[in-house]
């Protein structure tokens, strides 16, 4: 016998919609209420999220105008990027108020709906913004910070690595809380287009580095002539080691606050191990691609090196952590 | 001898200014205050196209910012009409229940009424209204127009959510 889900309003009213699985409540509630159970230690996140949908009507109107003045593709992809992502950041700050409006199943549609559409969008961004020099040179420069010389060159790549590996995290949030789906292949699917954006992004890089460390370099030494490519810059071990240390504590920090926000004690002690193992190696993968970055960037010195890899610490044990804690109750 | 009614809801409390803090969009009312006045510097700056010269019929920057901030002003109007409202829906006063009263949407439909409402009106001074109409009049009749514009957009939606929220009305008006 089909049941209704038992989400009362005001005024003695009550969700029609039918009850999904075992659970009291429909699917949209139910992705209500795990929404808010995941911010209940963090209430205040309900205005960060509508700042940041602010943020996102705003430059979507920014990309509207600029499209008005240079019709060119990346300023549409950028507009059904950004509009779902204003969608998703004001379904999730309506929801978190937990206030009477707060409870309309129109919420829950709304977020699943930003969360499908941008979780696409962005993988095409993000690969437009790779494979498609001129149209990151245009968004820079759109961007009104095109005299820049180093944002115009690695802005756009940057970009795209952020895009790609945030559509992972959305379409695994999009499975996981909308969906219900566990272990899904899709999932698995969107992660390697993600990673192979990434790929894609980082591979002039590469090669060229490849090529500077294996043959450039012995290359000019038989021929015996003076241009030697640049090679990567050189540090002490220390400053190596002070560098891997502020990254791991970046690491850890981000990762212990964003499990105890959102974990509870028992799947918290579950993650631990994946956590240890993410903290003690994400670090070094940032101090790796750092060193490149700053040889790329001709910045010299232990701070660039030691605040980038704190950074690039942080921001790859933001997407691990979230990785993890979808993971925690499987 | 007259009919006691009980309240719909009990009052919540909270000090001056609690219902813009505990609104449900406060931080989205800073974010597109800040763009509005982003694309009205854009506008007004040198080379610009100036728009805003166009639908307000002033020259001086100045006063297109001075008259912009105390547009601003416009969109605090309405809430005495919804507050209103809210005491036909709910039986508590604005004064004695603002927390129940942001926490029923009555500022957000407030301030973006007014905000929609005083967009649209600048957008048909600057394209549909041609330049000589009014005169010197221009700013204070899109003032006026945003105003009645706004207090009535407003108390559409009000009734419409507070119907949602709480059933039909069931007290006269203060």
């Amino acid at each position: 016998m089909p049941v209704t889900c038992q989400q009362t309003y005001f005024a003695n009213q009550r969700c029609h919609y039918l009850t999904y699985a075992d659970e009291p409540y429909c699917r949209w509630h139910k992705v209500i209420r795990d929404v808010r159970k995941r911010y209940e230690k963090t209430p205040g996140m309900s205005q960060i999220n509508m700042y940041m949908a602010g943020a996102c009507l705003f430059m979507v109107a920014v990309s509207f105008s600029k499209f008005g003045l240079n019709p060119h593709y990346i300023w549409g992809l950028a507009i059904a990027y950004l509009l779902p992502w204003a969608c998703i950041a004001f379904a999730d700050g309506m929801i978190i108020r937990d206030y009477p409006l707060s409870q309309f199943a129109l919420w829950g549609k709304l977020l699943a709906f930003g969360l499908a559409i941008s979780s696409i969008t962005g993988l095409a961004f993000a690969l437009a913004l790779a494979a498609d020099k001129e149209a990151g040179e245009i968004l820079i420069r759109g961007m009104g910070i095109g005299q820049y010389k180093n944002l115009v060159k690695y802005g756009p790549p940057v970009l795209a690595i952020l895009i790609a590996l945030l559509s992972f995290v959305l379409t695994e949030r999009l499975l996981g809380e909308v969906l219900l789906v566990e272990n899904s292949s899709l999932g698995c699917i969107i992660g390697l287009a993600a990673l192979g954006i990434v790929v894609v992004v980082l591979w002039p890089m590469l090669s060229g580095l490849v090529s500077d460390i294996d043959l450039g370099g012995s290359e000019a030494k038989e021929s015996g002539g003076d241009e030697a490519k640049s090679t990567l810059l050189d540090y002490e071990w220390y400053e190596l080691l002070a560098a891997y240390v502020v990254g791991w504590i970046a690491g850890v920090m981000v990762n212990n606050s964003m499990r105890q926000s959102r974990l509870g004690e028992w799947a918290y002690r579950r993650t631990q191990g994946m956590s240890m193992l993410s903290c003690a190696l994400l670090p070094g993968l940032a101090l790796y691609l750092t060193r490149y970055v700053l040889t790329e960037l001709k910045a010299e010195g232990i701070f660039p090196l030691i605040l980038m890899t704190g950074f690039a610490a942080a921001l790859f044990c933001v997407a691990a952590t979230q990785w993890i804690i979808g993971r925690a109750y499987s | 001898m007259y009919d006691y009614i009980e309240p719909v809801k009990e009052a919540e409390g909270g000090g001056p200014g609690t219902e813009i803090l505990k609104s449900y969009t406060y931080f989205l009312f800073i974010a597109a205050y800040g763009a509005f006045f982003w694309f009205a510097r854009q506008d007004i700056k040198k080379g610009g196209p100036r728009h805003l010269t166009d639908a307000l019929g002033i020259e001086t920057n100045t006063w297109i910012i001075i008259y912009l901030i105390a547009a601003g002003f416009v969109f605090g109007i309405p809430q005495g009409l919804v507050a209103g409202l809210y005491y036909q829906y709910t039986g508590q006063r604005f004064e004695n229940d603002r927390l129940g009263f942001a926490k029923s949407g009555g500022v957000d439909i407030c301030f973006w009424s007014a905000f929609f409402v005083f967009l649209i009106v600048l957008y048909l001074f600057t394209y549909v209204v041609p330049p000589l109409w009014f005169g010197n009049a221009r700013p204070f009749v899109i003032f006026f127009f945003s105003l009645a514009g706004s207090l009535i957009l407003a108390s559409k939606l009000a009734r419409r959510v507070f119907t949602a929220l709480y059933g039909p009305p069931r007290f006269r008006s203060r």
